[in-house]
């Protein structure tokens, strides 16, 4: 670790703390303080991967100290703007949530967490880029952008036709750029294109994803004892640990940012916490920019979210406009023959990938046994069936639980139509897609079951209520 | 809780557990006939000798593995279904497979991956092969470095070969391959991001996930049929069922995990970053995509600046080796074609590493393409299976 690698990260992690400051204030609870840091982790690598996008046409590690500058003014910004709100109101301690002690003996499940990321991060940093499409998608342009600056890539005809010699192409030229950005960062902090310096980051977000759930499943109501062992069981599941030890595929990103949108919106829904909304709102426009698969769950949560805001008069009206608004957006991109619904024929259609369709039965059979019979959850979604069906009541009467339940649900049928009924089957059939798609649902799925078994609120004690 | 209720929950974990082991019935619970072969009857083509019974290999072939054979008699390897390995200081870094070679065929090398144990022994149910029939003359085991995830020269390290046992069938040999299969150690690949369990190679058996999965499903079905009046007691005992079986598997992935790391350390620890970049599994595409911007250099062009097409006899190959040639302006050839070459009045240069190249006129300077289309072009370099040409018209002679 080079003391520019660890500024880098600071200054990031710093902005993300800013932006978190600007949105949901000064934390006031042990637990927030949780929250905050994983989410201040995520938020402050994608901004500075946004701001990398400002300096396009510097290369190498020069990058770096012409991006520093914005960074430091923004995260200045951004505390100055959250000090000057929280002025004249020191952060006073938010009263306990009700808790029961925590036993002495549970806090040996930190360990077990800790020898994970240790080995997690040692892994990272020893093996260079390794799995396909880290070096395929991401690191390809990140690479070329270090000794280049931030070159266009584009599509193969008009890589032919464009004179200007700065115009690259790759197979990945149309995927989101900010991932690559966030990755040319770090080559520019560490002064180098050095991939295990890069791939540190990876084992961080892990990190940060299990602090952030903790914090944020603590403040929906569930213990401290079951944060724990919920945290535990988040950091034991296989999948997300390979993740973050072979570094350089976006979807541990998708899974944080998901994962955090869709838990504050859960806060805001059950407290009215006007900064968690603003979180959401923020860490869902970010899945966008990561992945296509981004774009699809912001689309689902977003829709979610508003039909669920919507009075219960106006929902069948409310979903009748949005059905009629995708047709007549169907229809009109038909018309216009633009370029999105040739992208989506031909991811879906395989055009793009080799390998021949699949049986659908076969295909269905892969994509549940990659749920119950591999090695990648360990009894995560047996967990969550049984749960669902033993705490059904649950769904109903605590709103947030059941429009989770939904959300989820939802996640994993579109997931399951695109691969057992489109001809996307053979990347079921050949294990190459279909569980680490899963993953982007994987935390939400455990915060899912521990909302399930949080212990039941006490009813209100109103006046009527207390005994004379 | 009754006493019959908990004998019913134990003897349904019994069946499952057989059920999912795949016991046979007609098999006897110990093996009727043992053949053991002990390491030093082994032959190695090099680098090996005798340490007492076992066999002591202290370096590498030329393949930086190693071949340890031994010729056999086995009338029916299907009375011989159970094989039982003994190596010791195997590293993580490599692979072991069964050679062998059947009497009706001698001419043909056939070969079983086998999962490395985590204890001393490892046993493999060959009755699940289908080559593994008829008469057997010769065994031997393959060591060689990962394929995928550790760089070759940097794999091999001195083990031992202790010994090799046939078993007749039997639900201990059946018992022992599956242990062997379900705990084994297990490495890296290019398909672990995506899937564990498909990641390392064949999959035998059944898993092990589904198996305590069905079990908790059917000892919760019990408690609630026949304890109802107790759902807090129930509650209890699945939830701590579950945890333990969480820990199973989690203690099961942890050793694993740690095995995966053991490799990754054992090729990369001690080197600093750009020595680790350069010791790379496909340390050799490195080498070429440096072979190719030298002559592109040689040949006067900035190889970030001109277009340059890549091809290979794989996907793999080809989008590595452009990833390795970054940040030089390339287009896959699967994904930009010809087509543009024959507009362009600048210069195109192709990087191809294949086996067989495309045909080649010296003396008209053509490239032929395909039965309808040849180009001019010149040969920069031709060192097989790499071949770079330059495309246009002013590069013809």
């Amino acid at each position: 670790m080079t003391p520019g690698l660890l500024l880098g990260w600071s200054c990031s992690v710093a902005l993300g703390a800013a932006i978190w400051l600007v949105l949901a204030g000064w934390p006031r609870r042990g637990s927030e303080w949780l929250t905050a840091a994983g989410y201040a982790v995520l938020l402050g690598f994608l901004a500075t991967g946004l701001l990398v996008g400002l300096q396009r046409e510097t290369a190498g590690a020069s990058l770096f100290a012409a991006v520093l500058p914005w960074l430091l003014t923004a995260t200045a910004l951004l505390a100055g703007i959250a000090f000057w709100r929280q002025r004249g109101r020191l952060p006073v301690a938010a009263a306990a949530l009700p808790t029961s002690p925590l036993p002495r003996w549970l806090w040996l499940l930190l360990i077990p967490i800790a020898l994970r990321f240790a080995c997690l991060l040692d892994e990272a940093v020893l093996r260079p880029v390794f799995v396909w499409d880290a070096w395929n998608a991401w690191s390809l342009k990140a690479k070329t952008w270090f000794e280049l600056g931030q070159v266009p890539f584009v599509d193969a005809p008009a890589w032919w036709q464009r004179s200007d010699t700065a115009v690259h192409t790759a197979l990945a030229w149309r995927y989101p750029e900010l991932l690559s950005r966030v990755e040319l960062w770090f080559a520019a902090a560490a002064g180098a294109w050095n991939e295990g310096a890069i791939a540190a980051a990876w084992p961080l977000l892990w990190l940060a994803l299990i602090a952030g759930c903790a914090g944020q499943w603590r403040a929906l109501g569930v213990t401290p004892a079951r944060c724990l062992v919920f945290a535990y069981l988040l950091a034991s599941l296989p999948l997300l640990s390979v993740h973050a030890g072979l570094a350089g595929y976006a979807d541990l990103w998708i899974a944080a940012a998901l994962s955090f949108a869709v838990l504050s919106w859960l806060r805001w829904l059950q407290a009215r916490e006007t900064g968690q909304l603003l979180l959401a709102v923020v860490c869902a426009a970010l899945l966008p920019l990561l992945k296509f698969e981004g774009a699809v769950w912001l689309l689902w949560l977003a829709g979610l979210a508003v039909l669920a805001a919507l009075p219960r008069r106006w929902r069948w009206l409310g979903l009748a406009c949005a059905a009629s608004l995708v047709l007549a957006a169907l229809v009109l991109s038909l018309l216009l023959q633009l370029p999105w619904l040739v992208f989506v024929r031909d991811t879906v259609s395989g055009l793009t990938a080799s390998g021949s369709e699949t049986a659908r039965l076969a295909a269905a059979l892969a994509f549940v046994n990659g749920l119950f019979g591999q090695y990648n959850w360990h009894l995560l979604w047996p967990l969550l069936a049984g749960c669902l069906i033993w705490q059904r009541e649950r769904l109903l009467r605590e709103r947030e639980t059941g429009l989770l339940a939904v959300l989820i649900g939802g996640g994993l049928v579109a997931l399951f139509a695109l691969f057992v009924f489109t001809p996307a089957a053979k990347w079921a059939a050949s294990q190459t897609a279909a569980s680490r798609l899963m993953l982007h649902w994987a935390p939400l799925a455990l915060s899912l079951v521990a909302l399930l078994l949080r212990d039941r609120p006490e009813p209100p004690r109103t006046p009527d209520a207390s005994p004379p | 809780m009754p006493r019959a209720l908990l004998v019913v929950i134990v003897a349904v974990w019994f069946v499952l557990i057989a059920f999912f082991v795949e016991l046979s019935p007609f098999q006897s619970p110990w093996p009727q006939q043992r053949y053991r072969i002990e390491g030093a009857e082994f032959a190695a083509f090099s680098g090996a000798q005798a340490d007492g019974s076992a066999l002591a290999v202290e370096t590498a072939d030329d393949n930086d593995g190693a071949l340890l054979v031994r010729s056999v008699d086995i009338a029916d390897a299907a009375q011989w279904p159970v094989l039982r390995y003994r190596f010791a200081e195997l590293a993580p870094t490599l692979e072991l497979a069964l050679v062998y070679r059947r009497a009706d065929s001698p001419g043909d090398v056939r070969t079983i991956a086998l999962t490395r144990p985590r204890g001393g022994v490892g046993s493999i149910d060959l009755s699940r092969e289908a080559e593994w029939h008829g008469a057997i003359s010769e065994i031997g085991f393959a060591v060689y470095p990962l394929a995928q995830s550790v760089p070759a020269a940097r794999a091999f390290r001195p083990f031992r070969l202790e010994s090799a046992e046939f078993w007749s069938p039997s639900w201990s040999g059946r018992l022992a391959a599956v242990a062997t299969e379900w705990s084994g150690r297990r490495a890296w690949s290019l398909m672990s991001i995506s899937a564990l369990g498909p990641d390392s190679g064949a999959v035998r058996t059944r898993s092990p996930v589904l198996l305590l999965a069905v079990g908790l499903v059917l000892t919760l079905v019990l408690l609630l049929q026949f304890a109802p009046g107790r759902p807090r007691q129930i509650v209890r005992i699945v939830g701590v069922a579950v945890l333990i079986a969480w820990g199973l598997l989690d203690l099961r992935w942890s050793l694993n995990l740690a095995d995966r790391h053991a490799a990754t350390r054992l090729a990369y620890a001690g080197l600093d970053w750009q020595e680790r970049q350069r010791q790379l599994p496909d340390a050799d595409l490195l080498d070429t995509a440096q072979r190719v911007r030298t002559a592109l250099r040689e040949a006067g062009v900035d190889p970030d600046q001109v277009r340059l097409l890549v091809d290979a006899d794989s996907d793999f190959v080809r989008a590595r080796l452009i990833y390795h040639l970054a940040p030089a302006r390339t287009g896959p050839l699967n994904l930009v074609g010809w087509d543009g070459t024959t507009f362009l009045s600048e210069p195109v240069f192709v990087a191809m590493l294949v086996q067989e190249p495309l045909h080649y006129d010296a003396e008209q300077g053509l490239l032929q393409i395909d039965n309808e289309r040849s180009l001019p072009a010149r040969v920069l370099l031709d060192a097989p299976p790499l071949h770079l040409y330059r495309l246009g018209h002013e590069a013809a002679p």
